[in-house]
């Protein structure tokens, strides 16, 4: 094979992965929206001396044209933007403000790791390093008599803006006095837990963004903005609190497992389904229904001759999905009482599936099912922006066979829908006569794994350490096919049932694991979505 | 130009559907095929050529995503392109030089359709990430630097998942009977 065999390949391997890599957005934009506070308060409360929020350019200043050297775009004084390219930023003598946003636009933004403020310095705005994910040290000069260093943190002289945490150990009591919080300061800190003070206005950009061991968030009333991206990442925070009327950046929250509990002192429905208060299938009454029944409608006004075959569900639903099977009748129209739900449980991809059925008539045992998972834009806040978006359509004859496959497989799709041998880890299996034979091991986040084979060979439980977490998959062979269970002990009961132990598993049957967590021992009937806690 | 637009005019056969095509995704096809053939001139013509393969294509042909198709076609193109320098020994930019242990000889053009079926098998059960990484590097010929940038990782660490991304790659064809 010539190099130009291969890139030509490359070109042939099929559309959806082309379309994947054409519509990806980076990682993290540097882009933030500029919110303007409502709480006109808030706003009186600034105290001068730091430059906040959306405005870049100092009000009422005219005058002299920006001058720009080095990549520096500076205006009486303020720097406005960082247009270079170098890692690590030295601002120029004579710049008395930094601006929000400073380097917000510019390209290599998440390869700067150190800036350098000068004595001339008096003013930082609060998002001013917005967009700096990699920034590692801000140093000041010492003859610098507007900034300090103490407590943990690099802060203003009068205490009211913490520029970035510079202490160490895994607790933290942001101090009082502290009223705004900049951007990035925290970012991938190993705390454990942090205290917020009475009197936090704002939080900045990503402030807190990928604090991993971050157990809880609980902020006081005293907050009315938290900017873009503020505690995305925060994975482990299952508990927490936030005020009701604060304004949220977009993302503020990405990944948090409790951000649905927005109410302080109280508890969304969501937040009571994954606590397990409430019935799951109860959950898609709770949602967003007009939009689901809006999806239900597009689809059957496609099956009906209707209609482009786009609509608010997911793409390939329709797409890839048969014909309607002969004699069978659409209905005028549906009501959620025309639906059944199966609760399918937080699936693979750390989204919540229900499968909804719809029996057809004309043909008595034909029913229309759709599988959804639950969607929420960006920052979601409240329970009514969830709704449940449809991602698979297809029929079934016969009405008990649209429920989840009775033996608790599923062949494994991707992201895409195509089917696919390997778990998430890369591991490949192999089988001979009937049983699994050998594994060959891709590559991924993974750095360490384990396999425990089923006394008949049919099952093997992967246990495997993700970096952050040991994480449990089992694949089975059916016949001549691989499937996954349909539910790893992955994110979601690393959260809410304890940590994943690795090293005790066994099989007790051919359905059923018996495993250690940090809370002691449990079963797991691999057809159920939940394992049971023994001990 | 919307894509529904664009269909509707290649419909009618209007030359309007290329103008608006080159508007809208003409920059990206020209970026893509010049990272293959390294040459400003010979990627401007690879995307003429891509228009002109919409033209006689669509309809009947009904691309689910006209980004998609039009940037393969120009792809596809800009391999036809440097076969043609390689045999004739025009030098283009270096590119992909972690792929110099692959020969250069131009030369049969090989089962492309074939080998693309089996690294897209491949591909498919790479999580994500993965994914992303490898299309973004062999398919439209990001740099390094452009990655590491995308995927906020450092450049070490596109090049150390790359390259077990090919060895796992080359495994998977040496076990399909490809000769690397």
């Amino acid at each position: 094979m010539t190099k130009t065999d291969f890139l030509e390949a490359v070109g042939e391997v099929g559309e959806d992965a082309v379309r994947e890599c054409l519509e990806a957005a980076p990682r993290r934009g540097a882009r933030w929206t500029r919110i303007v506070p409502a709480v006109a308060a808030a706003c009186a409360a600034i105290v001068c001396g730091v430059l906040l929020w959306h405005s870049p350019f100092p009000s009422g200043q005219e005058g002299t044209d920006p001058r720009e050297a080095d990549g520096f775009v500076i205006r009486n004084g303020v720097l406005l933007a960082y247009e270079g390219e170098a890692d690590r930023v030295t601002i120029p003598d004579g710049v008395t403000e930094i601006a929000d946003g400073a380097f917000r636009e510019n390209a290599r933004a998440a390869q700067i790791t150190a800036v350098r403020l000068g004595a001339s310095v008096v003013k930082v705005g609060v998002n001013a390093f917005a967009g700096l994910s990699a920034l590692e040290e801000i140093g000041i000069a010492e003859e610098n008599g507007a900034f300090a260093e103490r407590d943990g943190m690099l802060c203003t002289a009068d205490g009211t803006l913490l520029l970035r945490y510079v202490g160490e150990g895994t607790e933290y009591a942001i101090p009082e006095g502290v009223l705004y919080i900049a951007a990035h300061a925290f970012q991938d800190a190993p705390l454990e837990t942090v205290t917020f003070p009475d009197g936090l206005l704002l939080i900045g950009c990503y402030a807190f963004a990928d604090c991993r061991s971050l157990a809880r968030i609980d902020l006081p009333a005293s907050v009315a903005q938290i900017d873009e991206g503020a505690f995305s990442g925060c994975g482990r925070a299952v508990d927490g609190s936030v005020p009701v009327d604060v304004i949220l950046g977009r993302d503020a929250f990405s990944n948090v497992p409790f951000f649905l509990t927005m109410l302080a002192g109280t508890t969304s429905p969501l937040e009571a389904v994954v606590r397990g208060t409430v019935a799951p299938s109860e959950a898609i009454r709770l949602s967003d229904t007009a939009a689901l029944l809006t999806q239900i409608g597009e689809i059957l006004a496609f099956y009906g001759g209707e209609g482009t075959g786009e609509g608010s569900f997911a793409y390939g639903a329709i797409a890839e999905a048969p014909p309607l099977p002969e004699g069978a009748v659409l209905p005028e129209a549906v009501t959620m009482e025309d639906l059944s739900f199966t609760d399918r449980g937080w699936g693979k991809t750390g989204v919540y599936d229900m499968q909804i059925t719809l029996p057809l008539g004309g043909a008595p045992t034909v029913s229309m099912v759709m599988e959804a998972y639950l969607y929420a834009p960006g920052a979601v806040l409240y329970w009514k922006d969830a709704s449940f978006r449809i991602a698979r359509v297809y029929f079934t004859e016969d009405a008990e066979a649209a429920a989840p496959a009775a033996a608790g497989w599923s062949v494994v799709f991707d992201e895409a829908g195509r089917e696919g041998a390997g778990l998430w880890t890369g591991i490949t299996f192999y089988h001979e006569d009937g049983r699994i034979v050998r594994c060959a091991h891709g590559w991924d986040s993974v750095t360490e794994y384990r396999l425990t084979f089923s006394p008949d060979g049919t099952r093997c439980a992967v246990e495997y350490d993700r970096g952050d977490a040991w994480c449990l998959g089992v694949q089975a062979l059916n016949g001549d096919r691989f499937e996954v269970s349909r539910s790893d002990y992955v994110e979601y009961l690393n959260r809410y049932f304890g940590a994943y132990v690795p090293g005790a598993l066994a099989w007790e049957d051919e359905n059923t694991l018996r495993g250690q967590n940090e809370n002691g021992a449990f079963s797991w009937d691999l057809r159920e979505v939940y394992p049971t806690q023994l001990g | 130009m919307e894509d529904a637009e664009i269909r509707r005019l290649l419909e009618v056969r209007s030359e309007e559907a290329l103008r608006g095509l080159s508007e809208e995704y003409g920059a990206l096809a020209e970026s893509i095929a010049h990272r293959i053939v390294g040459d400003r001139r010979d990627a401007q013509e690879c995307v003429s050529d891509a228009c002109l393969a919409v033209w006689n294509t669509v309809p009947p042909a009904v691309p689910r995503s006209m980004k998609a198709y039009f940037c393969t076609l120009a792809r596809r193109a800009a391999i036809k392109r440097l076969r043609y320098n390689t045999a004739h020994k025009r030098e283009g930019a270096v590119s992909f030089p972690e792929l110099a242990f692959l020969p250069d000889r131009a030369g049969s053009a090989g089962d492309g359709a074939r080998l693309g079926a089996l690294i897209g098998r491949w591909l498919s059960r790479q999580p994500r990430r993965g994914r992303l990484l490898f299309m973004k590097r062999y398919y439209m010929g990001e740099s390094i630097a452009e990655l590491a940038g995308f995927f906020g990782i450092s450049e070490n660490n596109v090049s150390v998942r790359l390259s077990r991304l090919r060895d796992s790659l080359r495994r998977e064809l040496e076990k399909e009977g490809v000769e690397i």
